[in-house]
């Protein structure tokens, strides 16, 4: 009768670094050298490359999946993603099923089957950082302003954060991170942008934005509303310190932020 | 006689003979190798497993190597071999460990492959207690140990 001891501690690895993530831990306690090999990291290594967390994003919900790559041969095949929209870099947007309008931002980088360092979220007038190698959210970290609100935030280059703050409906502020790590985060001064002599009486809610640091101008996308009931939706402003040098309408559909995603500096 | 098909035997443990063609015995690295290192003999000894389980490899090995020979149509092949995978792992836990085991040593990767995740889908949804009864492995954490393990292991997000 041969049993699991009967195997060699490289087959028992094997075993173990295909018991999904979520399960570990029934691993983890069953005895003390499953526990020391699970720490290990070989297997550490053999397990995120089968098995890695995602974050989606469907506009004010976030969740997070765990996809198993072992029996995925074709990105298609994971659960809830039908349509792929574009993918490049690594970076993967996708579509909920039957409806367009949801967009999902995946970001993961199919060539290594790895993911690439930190992603944040801001929460409730807080940066939130997940530190994918640890698989551990940091502390809640400061924004450089005050709010409650569902503010807009953007990935520049790669390396750092944008935030926008839209002060009495026509001032926008944006901040850039400095340094930004899952329990760090320092912040400057981006650029100001009066969007009062181009809006007139019209209202404007930033939906999503994303920024340009050598021009210092943001591209600026949200919906205008010049009555109660009258919104003109997918407004797309292109606007510096100088104020808005561009408008563009009906652009909903193509200007889209995506949750950023951080190669770890250091 | 062509190459493929030429045939070869493959002795289990117990000397009992398991005659099979060239593709199919190729399926077993570790056989292939001695092929290709121009080991002619047409019987190939495999001391480490027995008939029973050798018959079960081979039977592994033949489906995997006629479908891989079916041209045209390979989605709904490729869907068969699943099921096909899927039934043939569906043996009890020392069969599994046994088939793990001589897929390793005969280095046939596909079936190691669906042998490890079969049991380490057994495991998944098992408490550690469940786990320990199943495999017959002995728990060799004092409570205390044990809850520090499970404390360290406290999830702080679940997905």
């Amino acid at each position: 009768m041969t049993m699991i001891t009967d195997l060699s501690l490289d087959l028992v690895e094997e075993i173990l670094s295909k018991v999904s993530l979520t399960s570990l831990k029934a691993v983890k306690s069953t005895c003390k050298g499953w526990n020391t090999l699970s720490k290990d990291e070989s297997f550490t290594k053999k397990h995120s490359a089968i098995e890695f967390p995602v974050f989606l994003t469907c506009k004010a919900y976030r969740f997070q999946r765990r996809f198993n790559l072992h029996r995925i041969h074709n990105i298609k095949d994971l659960p809830c993603i039908k349509e792929t929209v574009n993918q490049c870099d690594g970076l993967l947007l996708c579509l909920d099923e039957g409806n367009r309008q949801r967009l999902f931002h995946e970001i993961y980088d199919f060539k290594s089957s790895s993911w690439r360092g930190n992603s944040y979220f801001v929460v409730d007038g807080k940066i939130l950082g997940f530190d994918f190698t640890r698989e551990k959210f940091g502390p809640f970290l400061d924004l450089p302003f005050e709010t409650h609100n569902k503010i807009p935030y953007s990935c520049v280059r790669g390396e750092q954060l944008a935030v926008l703050f839209q002060r009495h409906l026509y001032e926008l502020v944006i901040w850039i991170t400095t340094e930004i790590k899952p329990d760090a985060v320092s912040w400057s001064s981006f650029c100001k942008v009066d969007m009062k002599p181009f809006l007139g009486d019209h209202g404007f809610k930033v939906g999503s934005f994303v920024i340009d640091k050598e021009k210092k101008v943001a591209v600026v996308c949200g919906d205008c509303e010049e009555r109660r009931d009258h919104i003109y939706k997918g407004q797309c402003y292109v606007a510096g310190e100088d104020g808005c040098y561009q408008e563009k309408t009906d652009m909903e559909d193509i200007v889209i932020s995506y949750v950023p995603s951080f190669v770890q500096l250091q | 006689m062509s190459e493929s098909n030429k045939k070869i035997s493959l002795i289990s443990s117990e000397g009992e003979a398991f005659e099979v063609s060239e593709a199919v015995a190729r399926e077993f690295e570790i056989v292939a190798h001695m092929l290709e290192d121009g080991c002619s003999g047409s019987s190939i000894p495999i001391t480490t497993v027995d008939s029973n389980i050798l018959g079960k490899v081979i039977e592994y090995c033949t489906k995997h190597v006629e479908v891989g020979n079916v041209e045209g149509n390979s989605e709904k092949a490729e869907k068969d071999l699943e099921e096909f995978d899927k039934r043939f792992i569906a043996v009890e836990m020392n069969t599994l460990f046994s088939l793990i085991l001589a897929a390793n040593y005969l280095n046939v990767k596909g079936l190691l492959n669906i042998g490890c995740q079969k049991v380490a889908d057994t495991i998944k949804d098992m408490k550690p207690e469940e786990v320990r009864s199943i495999f017959n492995i002995e728990n060799d954490y004092t409570p205390a140990e044990e809850e520090v393990v499970r404390k360290e292991n406290e999830w702080a997000f679940q997905p």
